[in-house]
């Protein structure tokens, strides 16, 4: 850090010109700093509430501590562990499927010869990610509805396949496929964004290349263009895994449950997003629920070093 | 070069292929669109799916009448407005900070940021924090605890660093300020960079519900999305909204569901009138985010 310019002795005046020399970008990256201490780990030093009797009135200093009392509470409770079977479920279906579609529409996409019905395509496909999940998720409740406004259900009739309509979000039995579906619909078009990017990036010359040498079209997307987005694929990947829990890029885990979940379906649907809500904001046990709230933060956590570390051993190179 | 017979037909596929999933992406907002447009009560016989059968207006009437909705209106704006724009001019300047090489502590500040990218305190802790700001049912909600996200900083940071420094340096050497070589200078480079994220602010801005539905608990601070998920999810929310708008009356053209429609495409509308026009930019923008990483 100090190579000759300043000498030994006034190390700590050099920084002190250095820091004034500079005021200008510190300032500005304090003011970041500032932010994210106060809007981020301040929040993560609340989490202490979890490992007390978090009574708002006294606030935290006065709060009783209980140990890890509220996470036996937690694990004693059925509905955390079913939110907890949830998660993982729909999760992990999620980041395989928010993976694979976007990557495969990509691939499709760059055969696509004609470029302004290419460009049609990709924009429509933007869309839905635009929209909010109320908006998505009244679609969907409409599209699936039992009533005479529905459309699955009218169709289902016609072609003879059901006799009478039936109330899809009413059944558990079919929530996983209306949130998998309706993931698809909303994040493959805009997921594939980035592969497109890449795609664009590989170079004409290897594909006239590998045309010469008579590669098939299906040789030339696995054995070229899939090889050559690698390092774009592994981003994704890892991006995915930073949300994996929360329902992977798209996160839609917490709007899903919340806005298409019922007493019906609840059973398949409650997530640990939603339990977290239910009982910290709504029931008011602020540190029952910072104590399961701290449970994904950790688990994520893990997950993100888990899937960093696996990506340096097999790439030799990683995010951070 | 000719075409095989066989390369022909999976062309054919492909296409086929691209337009259904056209019709399956965009066929839902149709279908909201064409509902919007009829009857409610007509609408309540069903086989509606191509065109209105009686067409009315009286749904964007009664959905504009409501003064809830105005008012909820008046708020999204404003908060997608004001949000976006101190969001993206304070993520740039941290950005700008941090995009200066060898700045001293850059390294414990990036340590400092990237840890929140992965970890945080969860709902709880923040609500608390919030509270204790005195934030909680004031516009200010919206607005503050959005202003600045690492992610975005890291890509302005990308973009910072491949504007030629030779730009700035020319510039100081005229004697611009700092701050006059980043108004004037870089800010005026970064359009791709400033778009993109101006526009995932933005549309974040808009669509959001969760801050408003549990940090505030003014009704004069709804917004649009919660008003919309109140109709939509809740049926408590309905027989409110009934009441509120009077929905008994058999001869209106409207019914409950029929004003749904009008009040999501309401909700739609900004988004697909701006987004194809900068369609270019964020694609650019998520190209560099791709590429660096």
């Amino acid at each position: 850090m100090n190579s000759g310019r300043f000498p030994e002795k006034s190390y700590s005046r050099g920084m002190v010109y250095r820091f004034r020399k500079e005021l200008f970008f510190q300032s500005l990256a304090i003011l970041g700093g500032l932010f994210l201490l106060v809007f981020s780990y301040l929040p993560m030093f609340g989490i202490v509430m979890a490992f007390q009797n978090y009574n708002p009135s006294i606030g935290f200093v006065h709060s009783k501590f209980v140990g890890l009392h509220h996470f036996k509470d937690l694990f004693n409770d059925e509905a955390f562990w079913i939110a907890a079977r949830n998660t993982v479920v729909l999760s992990s279906l999620k980041f395989v499927l928010g993976f694979f579609c976007p990557l495969i529409f990509a691939l499709l996409l760059n055969e696509l010869k004609d470029n302004f019905f290419k460009k049609f395509v990709q924009t429509s496909s933007y869309l839905p990610n635009f929209i909010s999940w109320v908006i998505a998720g009244g679609m969907i409740i409409i599209f699936v509805s039992a009533a005479s406004d529905g459309v699955l259900n009218p169709i289902l009739i016609k072609l003879g396949w059901i006799k009478e309509a039936i109330p899809f979000l009413s059944y558990p039995g079919y929530y996983v496929a209306i949130a998998l579906l309706s993931d698809i619909w909303k994040v493959t078009g805009f997921g594939a964004i980035i592969f497109l990017a890449a795609i664009a990036g590989i170079d004409h010359e290897v594909y006239e290349a590998s045309i010469v040498d008579g590669a098939s079209r299906f040789q030339r997307i696995y054995k070229i263009t899939v090889p050559m987005i690698k390092d774009t694929i592994v981003v994704v990947l890892i991006l995915g895994i930073g949300n994996l829990l929360g329902g992977g890029l798209g996160s839609s885990n917490f709007n899903q449950a919340y806005i298409l979940g019922n007493p019906l379906n609840m059973g398949v649907s409650d997530v640990l997003d939603t339990y977290i809500l239910r009982m910290g904001l709504q029931l008011g046990q602020f540190s029952f629920s910072a104590a399961a709230g701290l449970l994904l933060s950790v688990i994520s956590m893990v997950l993100i070093y888990v899937a960093n570390w696996t990506v340096r051993k097999i790439n030799g190179d990683a995010i951070f | 070069m000719k075409k095989s017979l066989k390369e022909k037909s999976a062309d054919t596929a492909l296409y086929l292929f691209m337009i259904l999933i056209i019709v399956i992406t965009l066929y839902p907002f149709y279908y909201c669109l064409v509902m919007s447009f009829n009857n409610g009560h007509d609408s309540n016989r069903g086989g509606i799916y191509l065109f209105p059968r009686v067409f009315t207006l009286a749904n964007y009437e009664v959905a504009f009448q409501n003064h809830q909705m105005g008012k909820a209106l008046l708020v999204t704006t404003a908060r997608t407005v004001v949000g976006t724009l101190s969001s993206v001019l304070f993520t740039a300047a941290v950005a700008y900070g941090l995009s200066k090489e060898n700045l001293m502590f850059r390294k414990f500040y990036m340590i400092m940021g990237i840890t929140t990218m992965y970890f945080s305190g969860g709902l709880i802790p923040f609500y608390f924090v919030l509270k204790s700001l005195s934030m909680l049912n004031t516009f200010m909600v919206f607005i503050i605890p959005n202003l600045f996200g690492f992610f975005n900083a890291i890509l302005f940071i990308a973009f910072f660093k491949n504007i030629p420094a030779s730009l700035k340096e020319a510039a100081r050497i005229d004697g611009a300020s700092e701050a006059f070589v980043f108004f004037r200078i870089v800010l005026r480079l970064s359009t791709p960079i400033l778009a993109t994220i101006a526009l995932f602010n933005g549309i974040g801005q808009w669509n959001s519900w969760f801050d408003s539905q549990f940090f505030t608990t003014n009704p004069n601070l709804k917004t649009l999305q919660l008003i919309l998920f109140e109709t939509i999810a809740l049926a408590a929310g309905q027989e409110k909204l009934k009441q509120q708008l009077g929905v008994t009356n058999e001869s209106a053209a409207y019914t409950l569901e029929s004003i749904r429609y009008a009040t999501m495409m309401i909700a739609i509308g900004p988004i697909i009138a701006i987004y194809p026009f900068i369609t270019k930019y964020f694609t650019k923008g998520i190209m560099l985010g791709a590429v660096k990483g």
